[in-house]
């Protein structure tokens, strides 16, 4: 978005779970939307798709559609998915969600990039140097790709596709997370439960 | 014990009914004498997940959050089979049963696990369901079927699902022809005979 920004596009950014939680009225988004030249959709990978809160806009997308019966302004449409395992494959699925979401809606698919080992990230920025150094780089292709009207190059893909963190060591520090957590919260003996009521 | 049948209705205007399907099922069932549930999510209070990982570090295994979701996944896990019913919505579930599977993934522990080459979630029970998985279509598509069918799979490989079936009607599926489909799922799972 910095990027986009820096060359004169005008940005917004939108919550959608936050939007959709606190009812907030839904046209407005509609009209948010309806009125941009480019969407792009950013989430974490959840159950190998997206969130409940995204598929509940792209629902309300196809069906406002559906009332206009196509038409509109033509819109572009980007995708970008953050997943906690270290392999980019496992958003293989939401990306071609994404791809027929575009079809659906009637919009411009530029395409959808996956950066995996989205925990070694954990809301850090995203800067030219160090560990995000390749990230922005492939990140910044994506934005020129954009402003350029092309499609997402294959090589920003590849790139966004290389695990921040070697996976090992990733998989390594995100369990110690796990216990860290449990056992500042009071809760470390109970973290592998099996044992829930109701359920043996 | 795992026993039993849990139904998932993820049926969500404006696509593909399911309403049909559940006529369908109530009627293939009625001589079922296991224990079957259906469960309509869309009339039920089922908050989005807030991505906090409370059911991994706060309330090991159940969400934090305390509302319809909590039975459905208790409910659920305890069963033999879930079936979810749902349309088709972009090659993936509706948002109303996705609400309830982001809800459930305290079912598995935060620790990993390499599965077929790829990184995993340990499982937290011994057993867990299997999937029977129905999806609607308003006009028979079969990319779309196609990436629906992966999604399946991959959710099933997942949560640890010992078997899954999958299986997409299209619109020019009606009556007879989607019986048939459910009749054949139900006993392949060995609910029917």
């Amino acid at each position: 978005m910095d990027r986009l920004a820096s060359a004169g596009w005008l940005c917004d950014e939108l919550n959608l779970p936050k939007v959709l939680r606190e009812g907030r009225e839904p046209d407005a988004l509609d009209r948010l939307v309806a009125s941009a030249d480019l969407v792009v959709l950013s989430f974490p990978l959840y159950v190998d798709t997206a969130p409940a809160a995204v598929t509940a806009w792209m629902e309300r997308v196809i069906r406002n559609r559906r009332r206009a019966s196509g038409g509109g302004r033509p819109i572009s449409f980007l995708m970008i998915v953050n997943s906690g395992f270290p392999e980019a494959r496992h958003n293989e699925t939401v990306l071609a969600i994404g791809r027929r979401f575009a079809r659906d809606a009637g919009w411009e698919w530029l395409g959808g990039v996956a950066v995996p080992g989205g925990g070694a990230l954990n809301g850090r920025a995203i800067l030219p140097h160090g560990m995000t150094r390749n990230l922005c780089l492939a990140l910044n292709e994506v934005a020129d790709a954009v402003r350029e009207g092309r499609m997402i190059p294959e090589s920003a893909k590849v790139r966004l596709a290389r695990p921040v963190v070697p996976r090992r060591l990733y998989l390594l520090i995100a369990t110690m997370g796990w216990y860290r957590r449990a056992w500042h919260n009071g809760v470390g003996r109970l973290l592998r439960r099996a044992v829930l009521p109701g359920v043996q | 014990m795992h026993d039993g049948l849990v139904i998932l209705d993820g049926g969500v205007e404006g696509f593909p009914s399911t309403e049909g399907c559940i006529r369908v099922l109530r009627d293939l069932l009625a001589e079922w004498r296991g224990p079957v549930e259906f469960v309509t999510l869309r009339e039920k209070k089922i908050a989005f997940c807030t991505g906090c990982f409370g059911c991994w570090i706060k309330t090991p295994g159940m969400c934090v959050l305390r509302d319809d979701s909590e039975a459905i996944t208790r409910a659920a896990s305890a069963a033999e089979w879930m079936l979810l019913l749902t349309p088709v919505v972009c090659g993936g579930y509706s948002s109303v049963l996705k609400r309830q599977l982001d809800r459930m993934i305290g079912i598995n522990l935060p620790f990993f696990m390499q599965k077929e080459g790829e990184t995993h979630h340990v499982p937290r029970f011994a057993r867990y369901p299997s999937w029977m998985v129905v999806g609607l279509q308003a006009e028979r598509d079969e990319e779309e079927s196609a990436i629906f069918e992966e999604l399946v799979q991959r959710n099933a490989l997942n949560v640890h699902a010992p078997k899954t079936m999958v299986r997409v009607f299209g619109g020019g599926d009606r009556g007879e022809a989607v019986r048939d489909g459910l009749q054949e799922m139900l006993r392949k799972g060995g609910v029917m005979s």
